[in-house]
């Protein structure tokens, strides 16, 4: 483990000098563009070893170590930390710079203390990451939901964290990562928008503080991520970055979700209202922006090799997939989320977290102070104006391709920064309402210390296990001690928690779909006990007629175990 | 926009929300509150106070959410039904 911390140190260290190296070449001067560019480039470089590691079977913690270590030489030799520009003293007030450490440390305390816990997260999205570190490399299997197929993009980033230290523990840091990247991008578009620095400061604390984004960078869940991109883009057209730094993003946000691509639209409109002003020429940035694109095509082409369809499964006719995502834009679908939006889902009267059940989770800052002070702010900010209606345009994509459920507003995320962007400004002007947005961010405060899919009770059952031995399979209830278990199911099965937080139990998945089959697969893998949470008729009749054989019965919660 | 159009729009705006919401719930509809404050905006000479205006609405409105959005945030804490 000690030797794994080195290596993660060094891997991180020689990344920041890395993307601090290839900003040079491409920096525009204005420090808020220099600093998203900065993080996308550390995120385009974290994701570009990992994606290539994983192609030629190297995820290994010492190979990637090693190289690591003799990237940090080269770069220090090349004297990359001597042109490091001075940190200069932020001037965001005591205050703004107290809340920012008080968000930094719980976010530190949540990424140690929280496990991944979601459904989604530990069905669909980690259980891949879980056998990549097992098999060094990319697999074909990744578990049974069928959604493992969908872009991967933050997974790469995921698997960074958890890589050297071959354990979980750090895993929400990716997340973390991405939020960081929130508040660069939203405090860049306050530049663009002409607020001063303690405005800029507020509105991108106000957008990291947005209940739904902030509770969805310790969730393993991607939409956070896509939601800054978004941003991120927003906010380098806004500040005319030179075209191949948008690529970059570009690139990384269709590689975290395909969603990301529903609110180009609006980018693409607030680029041609930019048109005029001459953004600068980086030809430098280019080979970065090939290498970002070609991360962000990468899982579509590999879909098209596997499946004939860069979208698997989406648009596959008869597929069984009860949690099929909308493929396509659809009227209907625009006309009712929007209403629910409007009438009901804004007022986030639900419980708040990373899912956002038939809620926005938009918070009170975002909703009670954004909306009045848009009204006023739109009528004296025409860049702000011109945002506003690019966002809404992103907005209306947005909505035009989601399927009217209770989660498909965790693809909007990044719309609330227009409502802290215009809270701020008006924050600005008057001292009362100042004090109520300070006062809206206290409750957004409070309402992201907890995600409800992690309740108190729960987070202290987490809390009470010791760091190296934390998950959420204890929350569920079911006890494995064996090295190797069986996975039958589809998309309600926890997958991920069965490899351990060490990864160092084998999952051997099941796709029976008769009794007999489900028998003869368990004792071919040698499997004394299985993990079964049926997701359809047919598992379920599966799973009963294998007990009624007698030979599975139950041992814990979802555990059955083979009677002979 | 013009400042006439604009209070058309504004008009339309509020006519249209009591027209499709139901009246005991206007009260605490954000989108006519909003419409209210739009239209309060376009006579800057009469309204000496906007921003102090649009501060009472932000309160009214946090207080709206607040409501509604703390039996569920207390739960998480006390103890999910």
């Amino acid at each position: 483990m000690i030797l794994g911390a080195f290596w993660l140190l060094a891997a991180n260290a020689a990344s920041l000098l890395g993307a601090g190296a290839l900003l040079r070449g491409m920096r525009t001067g204005r420090a808020s563009t220099d600093v998203v560019l900065f993080l996308l480039l550390r995120l385009l470089l974290i994701s570009g070893v990992v994606l290539a590691a994983g192609l030629i079977g190297g995820l290994h913690p010492t190979a990637l170590g090693i190289v690591s270590l003799i990237s940090l030489a080269v770069l220090l030799r090349l004297g990359v930390h001597k042109s490091i520009p001075p940190l200069g003293r932020p001037a965001w007030g005591r205050a703004g710079v107290a809340a920012a450490v008080i968000v930094g440390l719980r976010l530190l305390l949540q990424v140690w203390f929280f496990s991944p816990h979601l459904g989604d997260a530990t069905a669909y999205h980690l259980p891949k990451i879980a056998e990549w570190i097992q098999q060094r490399g990319f697999t074909r299997e990744m578990g049974l939901h069928p959604h493992v197929t969908f872009p991967a993009g933050f997974e790469l980033i995921e698997t960074w964290w958890v890589l050297f230290l071959r354990h979980d523990v750090l895993i929400e840091l990716a997340g973390v990562e991405f939020l960081v990247l929130s508040f660069a991008a939203a405090y860049g578009l306050a530049d663009g928008l002409g607020l001063s620095e303690k405005s800029r400061f507020f509105a991108a604390l106000s957008f990291v503080l947005v209940p739904g984004l902030h509770l969805t960078a310790t969730s393993c869940m991607n939409d956070g991520p896509a939601a800054a991109l978004v941003v991120s883009t927003a906010a380098l057209v806004l500040l005319r970055a030179p075209l191949p730094c948008i690529l970059i993003a570009v690139g990384l946000g269709l590689g975290v979700k395909p969603t990301y691509g529903f609110a180009l639209p609006g980018v693409a409109l607030l680029a041609w209202f930019s048109r005029k002003d001459p953004a600068p020429r980086a030809a430098f940035a280019w080979p970065p922006a090939m290498l970002g694109l070609a991360i962000g095509a990468f899982w579509y082409v590999r879909n098209l090799l596997w499946f004939g369809n860069p979208f698997h499964p989406l648009g596959t006719p008869g597929a069984d997939n009860p949690v099929a995502v909308q493929f396509g834009p659809s009227p209907a679908s625009l006309w009712k989320n929007l209403g629910d939006l409007v009438d009901t889902r804004i007022y986030d009267q639900g419980y708040l977290g990373a899912n956002i059940d038939g809620i926005a989770g938009w918070g009170p800052l975002a909703f009670a102070c954004g909306v009045p002070a848009l009204v006023l702010a739109l009528r004296s900010v025409p860049h702000l104006r011109r945002l506003t209606v690019c966002l809404l345009l992103s907005l209306g994509t947005s909505l035009l391709f989601s399927k009217n459920d209770p989660w498909h507003l965790k693809y909007v995320f990044y719309f609330p920064v227009v409502l802290t962007l215009a809270a701020a400004w008006l924050a600005e002007r008057n001292l009362v309402f100042a004090r109520i947005s300070w006062l809206a961010l206290g409750f957004c405060f409070a309402a992201t210390v907890l995600p409800y899919d992690l309740p108190w009770k729960d987070f202290t059952v987490l809390a009470r296990q010791s760091w190296s031995e934390r998950s959420a399979l204890a929350l569920q209830k079911s006890t494995v001690e064996e090295k190797e278990i069986g996975c039958f199911g589809g998309y309600t099965a926890h997958a991920y928690l069965l490899y351990g937080p060490d990864f160092s139990r084998k999952v051997v998945y099941l796709r029976a779909s008769t009794a007999a089959e489900l028998v003869g697969e368990i004792r071919k893998a040698n499997l004394r006990r299985i993990y079964a949470s049926p997701s359809s008729s047919l598992q379920n009749e599966v799973l009963r007629e294998a007990m009624l054989s007698g030979k599975l019965r139950p041992s814990s919660a979802s555990i059955y175990i083979l009677t002979d | 926009m013009s400042s006439r159009l604009e209070l058309l729009a504004a008009l339309l705006l509020l006519i249209v929300r009591a027209l499709l919401r139901p009246p005991s719930t206007l009260w605490r509809d954000w989108v006519f509150l909003l419409g209210l404050l739009w239209l309060a905006s376009l006579f800057p000479s009469r309204v000496k106070n906007l921003p102090l205006l649009a501060g009472a609405l932000a309160a009214y409105l946090l207080a709206v959410y607040g409501a509604g959005q703390w039996p569920y945030l207390h739960a998480i804490f006390a103890g999910l039904p």
